[in-house]
């Protein structure tokens, strides 16, 4: 007969752990209702203040809508050598240098740069008084002294084109080349994801990037921190950066729409070298953050989803199915489901993709919905605590018109009816879905578009 | 878009209430962050964090495939996806984790709501009952694996690093690739994973990891429940056994036409003495080879190698006790002859050969110290996340005292300690260079 368990007979320390356990549940349920407030910095800069006590570090991220990157037909390498170089050098100090001090401080920042956006994100694990401050001397001398010396902007630009010759044969980058050039058409967006052809990367000249920096930070960026980090850190951190920027920069032009290429069609690039097939399935979408979330998760997201389902689990020709999801203007995105597989293989798996994905134009099956709506539920109530998903989440939600970040995404996806996902998930599939495949067996194809190069897709 | 202002909450006297319990709780002995061992049938560490979001579960199976016997060459894989796939108790762990086979383990991880977190520890616990799959979960599992191995492989890098495995520990049970050879695959049984589960998965070898905002009470009571109170029995020592036979140098290379630019891979076997110093030493040491401080290699190389350098990359584990495999991949630039490979490691040995006489700069070292104190001290304070990490401590047989320690003696490391490791390094036991070149389409 087994003994009784110390859980048997209630003691004064098993109740008080057990008061524990609800108020930490209960405190984690409170932490997860905080919520945007909109603050202004002692500048009057406008803000948006998420305050998370328990956060191990906080971020503030400045965003500068803009397509400015894109003014120079030819020289777009610039999306990603801008931010690099202007990272490179400030006051005659490597910023390797500058970002082993800020290391030693618990601090950081990081420039990037999309089709569309460019944005500063201030990283800070001090939360006292020196929360951020090291980090935003040195990121607002990054916005209006950084050198950008010749030289640095060479020797960047030979790692990116060394780093692009290296990777160049790599069959998972030739089938996105190839997607990207086959539903691009050689629209220059399509085709500087993958910074081709590197022409786009060589050209790039110090005065570029100058007249993009010059071109897209003023003191108008949407700014939204999360962190545990008191107000007055926070408030004084922004007015740092922005403090010797202008005003207002110059506007650039809206995005213009993509006209897709090829869509529904197969392109397939021979590389004899190739051990495995790479079989990517793409679909473009209105780029809607919460439902294409959705979406990604419904067909790619581990155990029980379509797409793995299909590739693993009933015809057993992949191990895994990948995502990736191409921001091209803030109403397009290109979302691409890829596989490697045998080669032998490939053009049974390009026919499963498709019909699973076209099978979608009626609405996803029975039970996806929920699955798909409670896995994600569970991805961001986890997520509730973590700075930097807020402040995407935030951004995610302006960008759409929408108030609020993660608190609002978790409400809209309880408040999700099936009809409504189902009607974006029909009016995407609608569209035929279109196949990049990199094989060392094109023969097994009858696609119209063989080529050798994937950027030669373009011309299909 | 709408810039309607929205304006905090103020507390309510609920919310405060609760804070002052969470404040209680948290000076309470008993809901403390400090770990806490004990055997319970299987090693269970509690470790409550009433700030987290998520409770972190961690078993740790030693059942590697360095365990495997002759002829079941991929069993320990195998009975990881059959369990986690196909074996309905798990769900759970499927719904929040993963699971994943190295040569000396098996680790279950999930990262669980509170509310579900009690479920993901029983569901863990599972793994130990035994192996009713249905029969299509076989060939299933079977082909799921041999997709993994071909994706594994179908690099030129994946191939290369099989190789340098191979020839790192040639003969012994680690130097086995834990995804299994093709045909060792297609000749498995189900009766070799239920053969291994029946000899291998032992709960009081195990080491199981509750981090989080859970009640420890109610964790102990769930564990006694799933494992009982077996009397533990002795632990199976893991040695490097046998001994890979000592070589100055093995060289290898690798050409293939995906490849488009020269790399090479130099791997050493080193012994470093088993201590916690000399353990924090390995790591610091690490932690300057990777990081971009004065004479750190990557600097020197950028400024002394610009025409024939493109990157280099650390990665280091241990591989029983008192053994260290460091790994370094050199990368040349594009159209560089391989001879650029022997200049590249020469600048590297050259700066390792400096460090085993003198050590890491004081200056430099108490940076480099001083960021991983500051690490291991916010570790320490949100457990959440290192549960791994506690995992293989404890089963490597050291204490909870030297663990709680980490980070003062990360803070007490010297120039000397950084020294003899790198000499440990600079003269390993075995070191293995292989080149992965570009070859003609």
């Amino acid at each position: 007969m087994r003994r009784p368990t110390i859980l048997s007979r209630p003691r004064p320390r098993s109740v008080l752990a057990g008061l524990c356990a609800l108020a930490a549940l209960a405190l984690a349920q409170a932490a997860a209702a905080s919520e945007p407030v909109s603050r202004t910095t002692g500048a009057g800069i406008p803000y948006i203040h998420v305050d998370l006590p328990d956060a191990p570090y906080g971020t503030i991220v400045l965003a500068w809508p803009n397509t400015h990157a894109l003014r120079s037909p030819g020289r777009e390498g610039l999306i990603s050598l801008g931010p690099q170089h202007m990272g490179a050098r400030i006051d005659g100090a490597p910023a390797r240098a500058l970002g082993e001090r800020l290391d030693d401080a618990r601090q950081g920042f990081v420039l990037t740069n999309t089709l569309h956006d460019t944005r500063l994100a201030l990283l800070s694990q001090q939360v006292g008084g020196e929360a951020y401050r090291p980090a935003a001397r040195i990121a607002a001398d990054l916005l209006v002294r950084a050198d950008l010396d010749a030289d640095d902007l060479g020797r960047l630009a030979r790692t990116m084109l060394d780093n692009l010759v290296a990777t160049e044969r790599n069959p998972g980058f030739m089938a996105e080349r190839a997607l990207g050039a086959f539903v691009g058409g050689g629209d220059r967006r399509l085709s500087a994801l993958t910074n081709r052809p590197t022409s786009t990367v060589e050209d790039v000249t110090a005065q570029d990037v100058a007249a993009w920096r010059a071109a897209v930070f003023d003191r108008r960026p949407v700014v939204v921190a999360a962190g545990p980090q008191p107000q007055a850190a926070i408030a004084g951190a922004i007015d740092t950066v922005l403090e010797a920027l202008p005003a207002e920069s110059v506007p650039s032009p809206e995005p213009v729409p993509v006209a897709w290429h090829n869509l529904g069609d197969t392109v397939v690039v021979d590389a004899p070298e190739a051990a495995q097939a790479i079989v990517i399935a793409a679909i473009p979408t209105a780029a809607h953050h919460l439902h294409d979330r959705l979406l990604v998760s419904a067909l790619a997201g581990g155990p029980g989803s379509l797409l793995f389902e299909a590739l693993r689990s009933r015809i057993g020709a992949a191990y895994d199915v990948g995502v990736r999801v191409y921001a091209i203007t803030p109403d397009q995105a290109l979302v691409g489901f890829g596989a490697a597989v045998p080669p032998d293989r490939a053009a049974e798996v390009a026919t499963t993709m498709r019909e699973t994905l076209v099978s979608l134009a009626d609405g996803l099956p029975d039970g996806a919905f929920a699955r798909t709506r409670d896995r994600e539920f569970a991805v961001l109530s986890q997520a509730a605590s973590d700075p930097n998903a807020w402040a995407q989440a935030v951004l995610a939600r302006r960008a759409e018109g929408l108030d609020g970040g993660l608190d609002a995404m978790i409400e809209a996806l309880e408040g999700l009816a099936s009809d409504a996902l189902d009607a974006y998930v029909s009016a995407t599939f609608a569209t035929p879905v279109t196949v990049a495949v990199v094989t060392p067996r094109p023969e097994a194809f009858s696609a119209r578009c063989v080529v050798d190069l994937p950027e030669d897709a373009a011309g299909c | 878009m709408s810039s309607t202002p929205r304006f905090a909450r103020r507390p309510r006297r609920s919310r405060l209430a609760l804070a002052a319990l969470a404040l209680a709780c948290v000076v309470s002995p008993t809901l403390a962050s400090e770990p806490r061992c004990e055997t319970r049938g299987i090693t269970l560490c509690i470790r409550p964090d009433a700030r987290a979001r998520v409770v972190e579960v961690v078993l740790r199976v030693p059942a590697g495939a360095a365990d495997e016997p002759a002829g079941a060459a991929g069993a320990a894989h195998l009975l990881e996806h059959l369990l986690l796939l196909h074996e309905p108790d798990l769900a759970p762990v499927v719904a929040h984790g993963n699971a994943f086979v190295s040569s000396d383990a098996t680790l279950f991880v999930a990262a669980a709501p509170p509310e579900a977190a009690i479920d993901v520890v029983a569901a863990t616990l599972s793994v130990f009952r035994g192996v009713d799959v249905p029969p299509e979960a076989l060939e299933r599992e079977r082909a799921a694996i041999l997709r993994e191995g071909e994706g594994r492989r179908a690099s030129p890098a994946g191939r290369l690093g099989a190789l340098v495995r191979e020839a790192l520990l040639p003969g012994t049970p680690l130097g086995r690739d834990p995804i299994g050879a093709p045909a060792d695959i297609e000749a498995l049984a189900l009766a070799h994973a239920v053969a291994f589960h029946a000899e291998r998965y032992r709960a009081d070898a195990a080491v199981l990891v509750v981090a989080g905002p859970i009640a420890p009470e109610a964790v102990r009571a769930r564990v006694e429940a799933e494992i009982g109170r077996a009397e533990a029995r002795p632990r199976p020592a893991r040695a490097l056994d046998p001994e890979p036979p000592a070589a100055e140098r093995v060289a290898l290379a690798l050409a293939d036409p995906a490849v488009g630019a020269p790399e090479r891979v130099l791997a050493v076997l080193a012994r470093v003495p088993e201590t916690p110093r000399a353990f924090a030493a390995t790591g610091l040491l690490l932690d300057y080879l990777a990081s971009g401080l004065p004479g750190a290699p990557r600097p020197e190389l950028e400024r002394a190698a610009t025409a024939i350098f493109r990157d280099i990359a650390f990665a280091a584990r241990t591989l029983a006790p008192g053994w260290v495999v460091l790994e370094v991949r050199l990368s040349a630039r594009p159209g560089t002859p391989a001879a650029a490979l022997d200049d590249l490691e020469a600048a590297l040995r050259a700066r390792l050969a400096e460090l085993a006489e003198g050590g890491i700069e004081a200056e430099v070292l108490a940076r480099v110290a001083r960021r991983a104190a500051i690490r291991l001290r916010e570790a320490d304070a949100r457990p959440v996340g290192t549960g791994v990490a506690l995992a293989h401590w404890i089963a490597a047989g050291r204490d909870l005292a030297s663990w709680r320690d980490r980070a003062r003696i990360a803070d007490a490391v010297t120039p000397a300690d950084t020294s003899a490791v790198a000499r440990a390094l600079a003269s390993p036991h075995r070191t293995v260079a292989a080149d992965l070149l570009p070859a003609p389409r």
